[in-house]
C-alpha cells in the first residue's frame, strides 16, 4: 500500500522531490491514530489512549478497559 | 470483572488499597451527565460526545496521584468520585475548545450557558462529597483559578493569530497549554488535598501533571500539524514550520502561504514534526522526574509515553532520511 502510494506520488512529482515522503508520513500517522490493529504491542501509553482493553500496574494497583471489547462486554 | 481486593487480576500488587476501572468511571461520568435536565437539548450532544471518549488517563488520575505514604487513607469511593469529576472536567474542556476552534458550531447561547452552568454545579459536588473542612477551604478557590485562566486562554484562542505576537515561543505556548488544561488537573490537587499532602508535594504532582499534558499537547501537534495548518489553527509546531516557509517575516503569514502538500512537506523535511517529538519526550521525561518516588505508577506511564513519542519520531526522521 505504501510502494503504491510512493509510486504514484512520483509520478505526480513533489515540490521537493520527496513527494512519496508525504504518503508514508501519513501512512505512519494513520498507524498512530489507528488502535490496536495497527499499534505495536500494547504498552500502557497505548491503554491510556484507549486503545488497550486491559493493563494493570502493580503498584499502583490499575485496571484499564475499553468500552465493548470482547473481554468486558 | 469485580475490582474486589481478593479477585485482584494479574499483576496487581495485592498490597495495593484501592482500584479504579477505568471503564466504569466512564460510564458513571456518562449516568451523572444524562441525569441533567438538558440531555435533549442539540448542545448536550456536543458535550456528550466528549464524555463517552475513554480517556483512562483521566479516569484514573486520583489513583495515580494518591501518595504511597496515604494508601489506605482514601477510599475506592471516594476515588471514584474524584474521577467522575476529572472526567466531567475533561469533556468540558474540550467541548469549550470545540466552540472557541469552531465559532458558529454553539446551537444556541442561553443552551450553552445553562449547560455549563449545570456541569459546574455537578462537578462541584462531586468535588464537595470528598472534600471538607480544611481541604475544601483549600481547593476550591484554586479550581476558581483554574477556571479562570482557562477562561483567558479561550478568550485569546478564540482571537485567533491576533491573540499573541507571532512567532510563539516554545515558553509562551507552554504557558497559554497550561493555562487551557488546567482545570482538568483539579482532580490532582483534589486528592492531594484530601491526604494532606505538603506544599512542596502538591507542587511537584502539579508540575508533573502540567509536564505531562504539554508532552501529550505536542505529540499531538506533530501529529495533526498538516490538520492544523489546513484549519489555520497556529500551534507551535505549525508556527515553527512557517518560519523556514518565510524565514525573514516578522508577523504571521497571511500571503503566500504554501500548499498542504509542500507546508507538510516542508515540515517533516526541516525536522519539525521530530523537534515537537523531541519536545514531548521532554516533557514526559521532566513529569516522570518530578513524580518519582512517590507517584510510581504515574512514573511508569510516563515512561511509556516517551517511548511511543520517541518510536514515533524515530520513524518520521528514518522516512526522510529515505526520501
Amino acid at each position: 500500500m505504501q510502494d503504491e502510494n510512493h509510486t504514484e506520488d512520483r509520478t505526480a512529482g513533489g515540490s521537493f522531490g520527496i513527494s512519496g515522503l508525504l504518503a508514508r508520513a501519513r501512512a505512519r500517522t494513520e498507524q498512530e491514530h489507528g488502535g490496536p490493529e495497527s499499534a505495536s504491542p500494547p504498552s500502557y501509553v497505548a491503554a491510556a489512549l484507549g486503545q488497550t482493553p486491559y493493563v494493570a500496574v502493580g503498584n499502583g494497583a490499575i485496571v484499564v478497559q475499553r468500552r465493548c471489547t470482547n473481554w468486558n462486554c | 470483572m469485580s475490582a474486589s481486593q481478593g479477585n485482584r487480576p494479574q499483576g496487581v500488587d495485592p498490597a495495593a488499597p484501592a482500584m479504579l476501572n477505568a471503564r466504569r468511571i466512564g460510564e458513571e461520568a456518562e449516568r451523572a451527565a444524562l441525569s441533567l435536565s438538558l440531555t435533549r437539548e442539540k448542545v448536550f450532544e456536543s458535550y456528550y460526545t466528549y464524555l463517552t471518549v475513554d480517556e483512562p488517563a483521566v479516569h484514573l488520575m486520583p489513583l495515580h496521584f494518591l501518595p504511597q505514604e496515604s494508601w489506605g487513607q482514601v477510599g475506592e469511593g471516594q476515588l471514584s468520585d474524584l474521577a467522575v469529576a476529572a472526567k466531567l472536567e475533561y469533556a468540558r474542556n474540550r467541548w469549550l475548545d470545540e466552540m472557541v476552534d469552531h465559532p458558529g458550531s454553539t446551537p444556541g447561547l442561553a443552551h450553552a450557558h445553562r449547560l455549563n452552568d449545570a456541569l459546574i454545579t455537578l462537578i462541584g459536588s462531586r468535588y464537595a462529597g470528598v472534600l471538607d473542612g480544611a481541604a475544601a477551604t483549600s481547593f476550591f478557590p484554586v479550581l476558581s483559578g483554574l477556571h479562570a485562566r482557562h477562561g483567558l486562554s479561550l478568550i485569546l484562542d478564540g482571537c485567533g493569530s491576533a491573540g499573541f505576537t507571532y512567532p510563539i515561543t516554545l515558553e509562551d505556548y507552554a504557558e497559554h497549554a497550561r493555562a487551557r488544561h488546567g482545570p482538568v488537573r483539579a482532580t490532582v490537587d483534589a486528592v492531594l488535598y484530601l491526604v494532606g499532602a505538603t506544599d512542596g508535594l502538591l507542587g511537584r504532582a502539579r508540575s508533573s501533571w502540567h509536564n505531562w499534558a504539554l508532552g501529550v499537547q505536542f505529540y499531538d501537534d506533530a501529529l495533526d500539524i498538516e490538520e492544523d495548518f489546513r484549519d489555520g489553527n497556529v500551534s507551535w509546531a505549525v508556527g515553527r514550520a512557517l518560519q523556514y516557509v518565510h524565514p525573514s517575516s516578522a508577523n504571521l503569514p497571511t500571503q503566500n502561504t504554501p500548499d498542504p502538500d509542500s507546508f507538510y512537506e516542508r515540515a517533516l523535511a526541516e525536522g519539525v514534526v521530530s523537534e515537537a517529538l523531541g519536545h514531548a519526550e521532554s516533557f514526559f521525561a521532566e513529569s516522570a522526574t518530578l513524580a518519582a518516588p512517590d507517584f510510581p505508577s504515574w512514573v511508569a506511564f510516563q515512561r511509556a509515553c516517551i517511548s511511543q513519542a520517541g518510536q514515533l519520531r524515530e520513524d518520521y526522521e528514518k522516512l526522510v532520511e529515505g526520501a
